[in-house]
């Protein structure tokens, strides 16, 4: 990630863009006298990708495995790594009537549609525009994010241009059109509440959720309710037992760490709450779901939100 | 290390990280603050990680430091936790989790206004061009709701001239006087020796993160960098100090599996965990002010906490266990530099993209892949894979890589390989 943006900011030189030109010279060159695997001979991005008539590559696509992944994106690594992170292809596409306009492209596949999800939602940004292309697609002024099963694809622009975005949309089209995938809806999400839901607020963390080290694959979606935030949080565990003792395991981290147990009052069952660090924590188990409420800014609101989420899942899983 | 530093008995030590390996969390903690007190019986006093100096700065920052690149926003109880045990170097950057590391930090410091002030905060500009560098500043201040970073990086550097010039020097003086940054410096992980030894020739950077672990800083060129920098009173730390990334895959060929495992059988019988030995390894060097390790929980947390309390040094056998295992393994950790044994060949035969199908091979257990991508040499070069000359490009590895055992292993499993 950051070395993509410093590659952008180079590209925004003239000593940057004569070093592009040579290089994409050189690459030429290269590719037609060498016979490196990451060039277009393989399974790459040119094979699976339509290029728009608008659009033309400037390199051969570069591959990365999780070996080497932090060359391409430092510190950044970690966060695909801890979520199943398979391999990344990346390449430069410019506009053809326009070489200044420049765009990398970055296919990460992650193994599968949940990982693709987590690594996506994460890394979300705040202002951004939600874009009809694939349930899960958002795009700033310079830059266009999406899920497609297990991809995840961001497209970023060396520059702002009012032109560029519908190029990228054209690229994602096709590359959605031209890559077949198994479109299975996400389950959880159905499990959120809906009143009060901020839109695309919700994500997944891979691992190590709150900083529990085990607690791994947990949605959340936050709440706007009376001016404050609350987190909303649903993980799947193997069997109804084992989410019963991720809620009581999770409930002794917060005592252990300065919380204060609470009776909660909520109907329920075995729900337990802490206060800690001036806000308040909920968590519960219904079959194999361990649920909760992070962050709440008062005892009733996190109260009331869980009895909203309790009751959602009961619903969605025909318990109620 | 300081006489500064705080410490525990080893073997009070050896009892926490028993604990902690075993992923007790409650008992850990327990633990690791009654061994801490166990001279003052009496109420919980939290442990405190010891502080080192941070080049010629005149300021100590914690020897062990919290990596941003991770879900920080769901873990303000954990930023909590790292302050009151003294972890409070905190590492994050422009474009770590799209921007919401810098912003979940930024949540804590609006709630834990005071701690501010404890927090040695360091994020990084992806960009040096010095408008730029104004504008990521000026964005990371607003994320960070602080009014100053205590230094500003630019991110992976991996050619000091190229980056840096007087424009950057000039940028660098207005943001101090502007109160914006205190030090300035860089990050590196690609010719960090270089980039060192350059850095300290400016004479007007405060800090340096570099990657450094126990395979690295063997090397004399990483030796005469880090004195170097010493010299010229750069900070520095350490980062990638677990040196994992590769190991995993060539570990699994040959007898180095073995090797590993000893490794670990050898420092539990101590009370180490492996990754607290390696931690403590780059701690011995005094000049390593601090290590920036990424810790997503509160186990690895206080266990690495653990690590920086304890007073123990690694004893010569232990050093030189690390070592037998570094040099064993080293072809296990390419130093990225492909460009010299590949120009033995003149780029025609492509023996990183090679390891590579081996690595997809063996560690990752994706034959078509490697199968796949092996078939994508042509075959006249696939076919003389396993008879060329591999000696002078051996002996330019720095990583003493066995190229032609791994080449005639790509051959082997590779070359008839069908896809089906």
């Amino acid at each position: 990630m950051i070395q993509k943006n410093k590659r952008i900011e180079k590209g925004e030189t003239f000593k940057g863009r004569l070093i592009l030109l040579v290089c994409v010279l050189m690459t030429i060159s290269i590719y037609s006298t060498t016979i490196k695997i990451t060039s277009a001979q393989s399974d790459d991005i040119q094979s699976i990708v339509t290029i728009p008539q608008s659009l033309k590559p400037l390199n051969s696509p570069e591959v990365f495995g999780p070996d080497n992944l932090y060359e391409k994106i430092n510190g950044q690594a970690e966060l695909y790594l801890s979520a199943g992170f398979v391999h990344l292809k990346s390449q430069w596409f410019a506009e053809a009537e326009n070489a200044d306009s420049l765009f990398e492209v970055y296919v990460y596949h992650m193994g599968d549609g949940l990982n693709a999800f987590s690594v996506y939602s994460t890394q979300r940004i705040d202002d951004a525009h939600k874009v009809d292309l694939v349930p899960f697609a958002y795009q700033t002024e310079n830059s266009l994010y999406l899920v497609h099963g297990p991809y995840y694809v961001e497209m970023i622009s060396a520059t702002l241009s009012e032109n560029i975005l519908p190029k990228m949309t054209l690229l994602a089209q096709n590359f959605i059109k031209d890559t077949p995938v198994d479109k299975k809806s996400i389950e959880e999400l159905r499990f959120f509440p809906k009143e009060n839901l901020n839109q695309g607020s919700m994500s997944l963390i891979a691992k190590n959720a709150f900083g529990f080290d085990g607690l791994d694959r947990v949605f959340t979606a936050t709440y706007n309710i009376d001016g404050g935030k609350i987190t909303a949080f649903i993980s799947k565990q193997k069997n109804s037992k084992e989410a019963k003792n991720f809620a009581i395991g999770f409930h002794k981290y917060f005592i252990t760490f300065g919380g204060k147990d609470i009776k909660p009052d909520v109907v329920i069952k075995d729900a337990k709450m802490v206060e800690i660090m001036d806000t308040f924590e909920i968590m519960f188990s219904i079959n194999s779901y361990l649920a909760g409420v992070h962050e709440a800014s008062t005892k009733i609101q996190a109260e009331a939100m869980a009895e909203v989420l309790a009751s959602k899942l009961q619903e969605a899983l025909g318990t109620k | 290390m300081s006489k500064k530093e705080k410490n525990l008995s080893r073997r009070e030590f050896f009892k926490i990280t028993g604990i902690a390996g075993a992923g007790s969390i409650v008992a850990s903690m327990e633990k690791l603050a009654n061994a801490s007190n166990k001279s003052e019986p009496g109420p919980f006093k939290p442990v405190i990680v010891p502080t080192r100096p941070f080049g010629k700065t005149g300021v100590n920052v914690s020897m062990l430091g919290l990596g941003g690149s991770q879900d920080l926003m769901s873990k303000q109880l954990l930023l909590r936790q790292a302050v009151k045990m003294g972890v409070t170097y905190w590492d994050t950057a422009h474009r770590y989790e799209g921007g919401n590391s810098e912003k979940a930090i930024g949540n804590y410091f609006a709630k834990y206004t005071d701690d501010r002030k404890k927090v040695f905060i360091v994020t990084k500009t992806p960009s040096s061009v010095p408008d730029k560098m104004s504008r990521y500043l000026n964005t990371s201040l607003e994320r960070l709701k602080t009014s100053y970073v205590d230094m500003f990086l630019i991110h992976q550097v991996s050619d000091v001239n190229d980056e840096f010039n007087q424009s950057t020097k000039a940028w660098v003086e207005r943001a101090k006087t502007e109160g914006k940054i205190k030090f300035f410096g860089f990050s590196t992980h690609t010719n960090m020796a270089q980039c060192l030894m350059d850095g300290a020739k400016l004479g007007w950077i405060d800090g340096i993160m570099t990657s450094y672990n126990y395979r690295l800083m063997h090397a004399d060129s990483m030796k005469r960098a880090v004195e170097a920098c010493t010299k010229a009173g750069i900070g520095l730390t350490a980062m990638k100090t677990q040196a994992q990334f590769f190991s995993y895959f060539y570990a699994k060929i040959g007898k180095e599996n073995e090797t590993a495992l000893n490794l670990t059988e050898q420092f539990m019988r101590k009370g180490f965990t492996p990754e607290q030995a390696k931690l403590k390894a780059v701690w011995d060097n005094p000049n390593i002010a601090s290590i920036c390790s990424e810790m997503p929980n509160m186990t690895i947390l206080q266990a690495n906490v653990a690590a920086a309390l304890d007073k123990t040094k690694l004893s010569f056998q232990d050093k030189q266990l690390l070592e037998q295992y570094a040099q064993k393994t080293a072809f296990g950790y390419c130093a990225g530099c492909a460009n010299l044994c590949e120009s033995v060949f003149k780029g025609n035969v492509p023996i990183s993209d090679i390891m590579r199908c081996l690595m997809y091979y063996y560690n990752y257990g994706d034959h078509r892949r490697a199968i796949r991508l092996f078939k994508t040499v042509p075959s006249t070069t696939r076919k003389r894979l396993a008879n060329f000359d591999y000696s002078r490009a051996e002996h330019l590895c720095p990583q003493n890589i066995p190229i032609a055992k791994l080449m005639k292993k790509a051959v082997e499993k590779l070359a008839t390989g069908d896809l089906g």
